[in-house]
């Protein structure tokens, strides 16, 4: 009996091992493993929900005042160029608020609204712009262009950071611009869109990423 | 009955030794890859020194800063090659009304860098000696112990009023028995010790902990004619302009590529300095999107070497530098004014802010600002006079879209008139060196002609940014290497 008890023993020993192997190959969960298939599940899903190349330009309509034209403040240059594209209609008011005195001002102004058009390119899609100290979340922005991946370049060993496993992932993009923003008036008053458009395929961007039960998910931000 | 009773055993044991050993795969997936198509070696068994662990602590500790609210980490972030995370010119302080004055640097390959001297020697072994070395933009910390406290207590970054909050801080910190255990029980019975010990752990983590040097980029591969390092056609032409210093792009003048300091290898760095005429970095470029606030007071010019952070060669005074060149002979009356320290160019295809002040956003500006510096200063600097009812476009790359017919532009918009004889003329912004070996206009150095054609061509600068892409760490070499596609033929 006792020779038997061992024999069922080892047998139910070696079979825990194979099974071990088996099981252990079985269970393991992919998504945890630092791979390219994961990366680029990862990236394909961050530019899917970040990937817009938006300038901002969150709250709308747009004020321009005299003062603004005459220093040629971003929106005093953008919007005409924007308007002449059909993208907003502007019109001539008088514009006034109260400053910290209490004591109202005036000022000349042309209010700039999006046109049916232009709605098409703002999208609704909350935007987190974060810089070294604070972070502030846009409901929506006016976006020019929308990227998808190319390929991933590589990716760094992931280390603890902020008690989260973290690396970051390289990868190269490919860019569909708004018919709009091909337009060299409007790549010259949007110096960003002429730059990432230029760089498609060749610009290496790095994405943040971290470890989660369900995988690597890239950092919120699209920074920039 | 008691066999049917082991089979029990034994299949319970099975489900416990399979499920058990998925519930803990996240561990293993710190180390393993599993795909084919490539993944990380297990990491190297790397034990930390507890003043390098006291460094770590303190590199990802918010508490060092005024507003609590920023760590080294945060701007030198380990998920961008210890670089901003993001395209700002310059960052904003830990007081978020305040910004800084210049773009933060990655702190890779940093370790290697030997105390700045006037005349140091120039790590190709050929090259006479020059200025170099040294910590910052200005070489104006000595080591990376002595480093830290620059940023700790600048009011414009980390905002901490004086070394005794750093300290206060550090007592305070979870880490403080550590910090005892690292620098003696007593350290903090002395202020100053306590504050020199905060440098020397941060200098300890950076030395000792590999990713500040992975060495883990294509060009490495390359280099070390490892398996996946054989550079495409692309890349490789652009290697070789980078290498040509005759007929080329010439980059290699500078961004040395070869064994460098304390066996460190393929910096892209002889960390000397050079006063490039980087555009000044203001409204006054259209569009602009991160012009420097500092930049607002017309009186604020930062030359470098010569101050005003730096307060060694201060232009005009005794200890000006001024004397004759000790190449050319040449007198020169200010030649520190207007240099920064050339940086590494490794993890450079992953910055998206460019040169001390951060007036460029991609590499293709930057290669067409070497390029065209000199024949097309329209594109660069602003421009006065001229026929402004007939505006030349520019190229899509220019900082300025569009200049008057016949304008002249201001070259050197960020270094006063009387220092631009320190302006480099090597290959590819001027002609190049003299036979005398002056690369400086005050040196004899000749700049290209206003509208002559430039150094490189748009495929050269293409090939160039290929290169370059190759020396972001992080590589893995695809399984299958791509047949067409950008940086391919």
């Amino acid at each position: 009996m006792t020779r038997r008890t061992t024999a069922v023993r080892l047998a139910c020993g070696a079979a825990a091992l194979i099974s071990l192997t088996l099981f252990a190959a079985g269970c393991h969960d992919k998504s945890q493993d630092v791979s390219r298939e994961n990366f680029t599940a990862t990236i394909n899903d961050f530019l899917a929900k970040r990937g817009h190349l938006c300038l901002a330009k969150y709250d709308w309509p747009i004020y321009v005042t005299a003062d603004d034209m005459a220093a040629g403040t971003r929106d005093a240059v953008q919007m005409p160029v924007l308007e002449k594209l059909g993208l907003v209609s502007g019109q001539n008011m008088v514009v006034g608020r109260t400053d910290e005195a209490g004591k109202k001002i005036t000022a000349n102004a042309r209010q700039y609204q999006l046109t049916e058009e232009g709605k098409k390119y703002y999208l609704n899609i909350p935007e987190v712009v974060q810089t070294a100290t604070s972070k502030v979340t846009h409901p929506g922005d006016f976006c020019a262009a929308t990227l998808t991946l190319d390929k991933v370049v590589g990716w760094e060993r992931p280390a603890q950071v902020e008690g989260k496993l973290a690396t970051s992932v390289i990868y190269t993009y490919k860019i569909d611009p708004a018919p709009w923003a091909r337009n060299p008036d409007a790549q010259r008053v949007f110096p960003m869109i002429k730059r990432v458009v230029e760089g498609a395929g060749t610009m290496q961007l790095r994405e943040g990423v971290y470890l989660t039960a369900d995988g690597w998910v890239a950092d919120e931000v699209f920074q920039r | 009955m008691r066999k049917l009773l082991f089979s029990g055993l034994c299949a319970l044991s099975l489900l416990l030794t399979a499920c058990g050993g998925g519930g803990s795969s996240s561990g293993a997936s710190q180390t393993t890859s599993g795909s084919p198509n490539g993944g990380l070696p297990p990491p190297a068994a790397v034990k930390l020194s507890l003043a390098a662990q006291v460094g770590q602590q303190l590199f990802f500790d918010k508490n060092l800063s005024g507003g609590k609210n920023m760590a080294c980490a945060t701007c030198h972030n380990p998920q961008f090659a210890y670089g901003p995370p993001n395209s700002l010119s310059v960052q904003l302080g830990s007081d978020p009304s305040q910004a800084g004055q210049r773009a933060v640097p990655s702190l890779r390959y940093k370790s290697m860098t030997p105390p700045y001297n006037d005349i140091a020697e120039n790590p190709d072994g050929i090259t006479q000696n020059a200025p170099g070395g040294g910590f910052m933009w200005d070489g104006r910390a000595t080591t990376l112990a002595t480093q830290p406290a620059l940023p700790l207590l600048n009011p414009i970054e980390m905002n901490n009023a004086s070394p005794a909050a750093v300290v206060q801080t550090v007592q305070t910190a979870s880490y403080a028995a550590l910090f005892q255990q690292a620098f003696g029980a007593g350290v903090f019975s002395d202020a100053n010790a306590t504050f020199n010990a905060v440098g020397t752990a941060l200098q300890a983590y950076q030395v000792e902990d590999p990713s500040f040097a992975p060495y883990s980029s294509k060009f490495d591969l390359f280099a070390g004619n490892k398996i996946g390092g054989a550079l495409t056609p692309a890349e490789m032409r652009g290697l070789q302009l980078f290498n040509d210093t005759d007929a080329g792009a010439g980059c290699v003048a500078c961004h040395y590529a070869g064994a460098n300091f304390n066996g460190s290898i393929g910096l892209m760095t002889d960390f000397t300095y050079q006063a490039l005429g980087v555009p000044r970095n203001d409204t006054q470029i259209p569009g602009n999107p991160n012009p420097i606030p500092a930049n607002a007071d017309a009186s604020f010019i930062d030359m470098g070497l010569c101050g005003p952070l730096a307060t060694i060669h201060p232009p005009g005074t005794a200890n000006s530098g001024a004397g004759p060149d000790a190449i050319t002979g040449v007198n020169v009356p200010d030649p520190y004014c207007g240099r920064f320290k050339v940086p590494t160019l490794r993890n450079v295809a992953t910055r998206s802010a460019f040169f001390h002040n951060g007036v460029f956003h991609s590499l293709t500006q930057v290669l067409n600002f070497y390029n065209t510096r000199d024949t097309n200063p329209e594109y660069w600097y602003p421009s006065t006079g001229g026929d402004s009812t007939h505006p030349v476009q520019n190229p899509e790359y220019a900082l300025y879209p569009t200049a008057a017919s016949g304008a002249t532009a201001q070259s050197f918009n960020d270094l006063p008139a009387q220092f631009q004889g320190n302006i480099d003329e090597e290959l590819p912004m001027g002609q190049g060196q003299t036979d005398a070996g002056g690369t400086t206009a005050a040196d004899g150095a000749k700049p290209r002609a206003i509208h002559s054609a430039p150094q490189m061509t748009q495929q050269n600068i293409s090939d160039l940014i290929c290169f370059m892409n190759t020396l972001t760490d992080g590589y893995q070499a695809p399984a299958t290497p791509p047949t067409s596609g950008a940086c391919v033929n």
